[in-house]
Formats: C-alpha cells, structure tokens, sequence
C-alpha cells in the first residue's frame, strides 16, 4: 500500500512539475527524434525479452507474450 | 506474502482492467502517413561457465540469431497497421541444477545434450488516433517445438494541456501452453498452462523547452505454471522437479527523463525501475544512455545499465533437507545477484534510409555459479517512403 501511495504522489509531482507553459513554437528540441521515450522500438523489444528471460523482473510496459526464455 | 497488499493490488488491477486497456505505451507522435520497413539482425552469446563454476556436463551456453522484421503501413488518414515477425535459431547447453562440490561450494550442472531450437513470433497493431487521444489493438503469438504462447492488448493515450501532458493506460493478457520435450524420460511435467494479466497507467510531462519527464506504474497477477520444467533441484542428496508457487503478483514503477542539452548537441536519457513481487524479489534498474549527434546525421550513443535484485524466498543453490511449502527452485534468475552491461551504437541516417550498428555486453554477479556473462550484437536498417 505505501508503494501504491509513493507511486501516486510521484505521478502527481511529475505534473507539478509543469511549472512553466512552453509553447508550441519552442518544441523544437523535444521533437527531435533521440528525445522519445523509446528511440528505437525494435532494439527494446529484443533488450526487454532478453531482460525478462534472464532476470527475475519485467515491466508491464515492456509488452505481453513473447514465449518461454527459459533457458 | 502480504494478504493486504495483495488484496489492495486486486482491487487496483481490477480498476485499471475496467479502462480501455494496452500492451505498450501509447505513442506522442500521430501516424506520419508513411509506410515504414524495419529490420534488424541480432546475434547473441552466452559465455562459457568458467571451470571452477562448473559441476557436470558442457560448458558451452547459449546462442541465439535473431531476425525482426516490421512493416508499418497507413490504412486510413487516421489509422496505422504495423506487423512484425520475429524469427530465432538457438543451440547449447542450459543450466540443469546446482549441486554442492567436496568442500560444500556450489557447481552448476549443465544439460549433458545441446539443445537446438527455434522459435517464431507474429505480432500485429492496429492504431487508430485523433488530434487529443490515441487506441492501440495489439495482438501475438508465439511459437517453439515446446511453448506457445497467445497474448492480446489495448493501449492508449490522452493528450491534455496544450499538448503538454499525456496521459497513457493500457492492459494485456497472455495464454502460455507449455509442452515439455522428453517429459517422461526425465520426470518433466507434460501439459501445463500459464495465464497473465496487466495493467499500466503513466504520466508523460513536458516540463521545460529541453526536459521531458515520464513516469509509469505497471501491475500484473501471473497464475498456472511458474516453474522451468528443464530445471530440477539438489535437495538433501537427490534431485527434485523446480517447484515454485502457481502465483504471483508484480508491482513496478518507472520513471524517465529526457533531457536535451543544446551546447553539445546531445540528449540524456536517464531510467529507474523498481519492481517487486509476492515472492519477495525487489529490484532496482538504471539505465543512462547519451545520444551524441555528430554531424552528417550520424549518432553516437553509449549507455550504462546497472541491475540488482534480491532472491526468492524459496530459492536456494542447494537444499540440505526438505522445506515444508514444497518449493523448490536453484534457477540463477531466482537469486540474489547483481549485473552490469554496456553498450555503443553507431546511426547514420540518409534521407529515408537508416542503418545503425550496437554492441553490448552484460555481466551478471553474485554467489550462484551460473550467473550470465553475454554478448550482443545488432544490425539495423530502416527505410520509410509515402
């Protein structure tokens, strides 16, 4: 429960952090391609399955399926 | 295991389950009406188990070559079909079970034949968008000689505040039909069955001209079959199936920041996860990565990655007696151990054409003799055209 609570607050400050409105015309810069959350979606999907096969953790976001890796 | 927490994930996932669901995170950027075509060739290795780390059987571990192809195409002026296959070859011997040396050490017993395998995965999504929100249709599949594995996901994203905030959901499930090879000449089970269901919601904030903040909770309840039929475990002088419990509940939190930093002409990207689960397993990831440009349209990006995790209740290398749960694991992923990797990848982009190299290399640590030391090396190349 204090986890989900710390989760909730940490949601909550990174849209506080949105202290200043930046314009469309001053995007440039997070437009830019190595700015995305995933840059190179295909090198993430085979990093995340060799992650997943090979430790014990995953993350939702990383996707579903994907088979065994059990080895 | 914490009846409390459990319940209150329950509750949560349910609520997350009632929204419209998804199996990654939704993407900011709206479909660019262009076909795109993705490939990428991989080779990975398993470094041999060292000689003093090793029990019986052949020191050589895994190597996998891994093709993926993807095809990205517009169907409408506001709809996108993207397919992927994915096709994997993989031969060499697999960690069996940790037995106990002269001098009570631990040495890993390796599968005594090399296995060859394959394995093939057909992905498809359909995502639909309009100028302040986005739906994601993803559907799987999965396929070995001893696994298949059928998944489906909706995802989305909401896009508020002039743009400046998204707001991203999704959930998947997945059905895993797992038919071990020789079951009954080595007491493998024959036919078992594993279910997964998750949830994600998260926050994406533009928060200066140059700083992109993101963060997301994921949660997922597994339950069937949870343990590796082609491990077993040393337990008071003889060897057991891998026995672990036919649940579990995950919890992680991700947290990512993009900053941009004009002067050089570069891009950090910095991500925390921290991830638990009912079997008492905790970790931590960072991962840093700089994304250097350097003129021409060519990239530089190096990026560090640190792992650490604690072990499983159950698990131990070896089992001096009986436990009285039944549990029974030895598997390296199981245990306390640590692992630091990195990698460089080179880009070069030329009008509609990309090609990108990387390297990397992992190494794990920690007491089990099994640990993971790899390899990885991949070629990308990329094309877009209207």
């Amino acid at each position: 429960m204090k986890l989900l609570l710390r989760s909730g607050v940490l949601l909550l400050a990174v849209q506080l952090l949105a202290c200043t409105q930046v314009q469309p015309w001053e995007r440039g810069h997070l437009a830019r391609p190595e700015m995305g959350l995933t840059t190179d979606p295909m090198a993430s999907t085979l990093r995340n399955h060799i992650h997943h096969s090979k430790e014990a953790s995953s993350s939702v976001a990383s996707g579903s399926g994907g088979g065994c890796g059990c080895n | 295991m914490n009846d409390k927490r459990s319940s209150t994930l329950l509750a949560l996932t349910a609520a997350a389950l009632a929204l419209p669901m998804a199996s990654e995170p939704a993407k900011a950027d709206p479909p660019d009406q262009k076909f795109t075509l993705g490939f990428k060739q991989s080779n990975y290795k398993e470094a041999p188990i060292a000689a003093d780390q090793l029990g019986l059987g052949s020191p050589e571990r895994y190597t996998i070559d891994v093709s993926h192809l993807k095809f990205k195409a517009p169907v409408s002026t506001d709809t996108e079909l993207t397919t992927s296959v994915i096709r994997e070859t993989m031969s060499g011997a697999s960690p069996w079970y940790v037995a106990p040396g002269a001098d009570g050490e631990a040495l890993q017993v390796m599968s005594g034949a090399t296995i060859s395998e394959e394995r093939t995965e057909l992905g498809v999504d359909f995502r639909s968008y309009n100028s302040n929100s986005e739906v994601t249709l993803s559907g799987g599949y999965s396929s070995e000689n001893d696994y298949e594995s059928v998944s489906f996901g909706f995802s989305g994203a909401w896009r508020l505040n002039q743009n400046l905030t998204t707001l991203s959901y999704g959930a998947n499930t997945s059905f895993d039909y797992i038919d071990p090879s020789d079951a009954k000449s080595f007491d493998r089970p024959e036919h078992e069955t594993k279910k997964r269901a998750a949830a994600m919601v998260g926050l994406t904030q533009v928060a200066t001209k140059t700083t992109l903040l993101s963060a997301t909770v994921g949660f997922a309840m597994l339950d069937g079959y949870l343990s590796d039929p082609y491990k077993r475990a040393f337990v008071a002088g003889s060897t057991v199936r891998d026995s672990r419990p036919g649940q579990q509940e995950q919890i992680n939190l991700n947290l990512s920041l993009r900053q941009f930093f004009e002067g050089p002409g570069g891009a950090l990207h910095a991500d925390y996860r921290y991830y638990t689960n009912n079997w008492e397993i905790d970790s931590h990831t960072l991962e840093l990565s700089w994304y250097q440009n350097l003129g021409n349209d060519w990239q530089l990006t190096p990026t560090l990655r640190y792992y650490d995790q604690s072990a499983a209740a159950f698990y131990r290398p070896f089992y001096e007696t009986t436990r009285t749960d039944g549990f029974y694991s030895s598997d390296y992923r199981l245990s306390d151990f640590s692992a630091v990797s990195g990698q460089l990848k080179l880009s070069k982009t030329f009008s509609a054409f990309r090609v990108d190299l990387s390297y990397e290399n992992y190494k794990a640590s920690g007491d089990h003799p099994g640990l993971l030391e790899y390899d990885l090396i991949s070629l990308g190349l990329g094309y877009a055209f209207e």
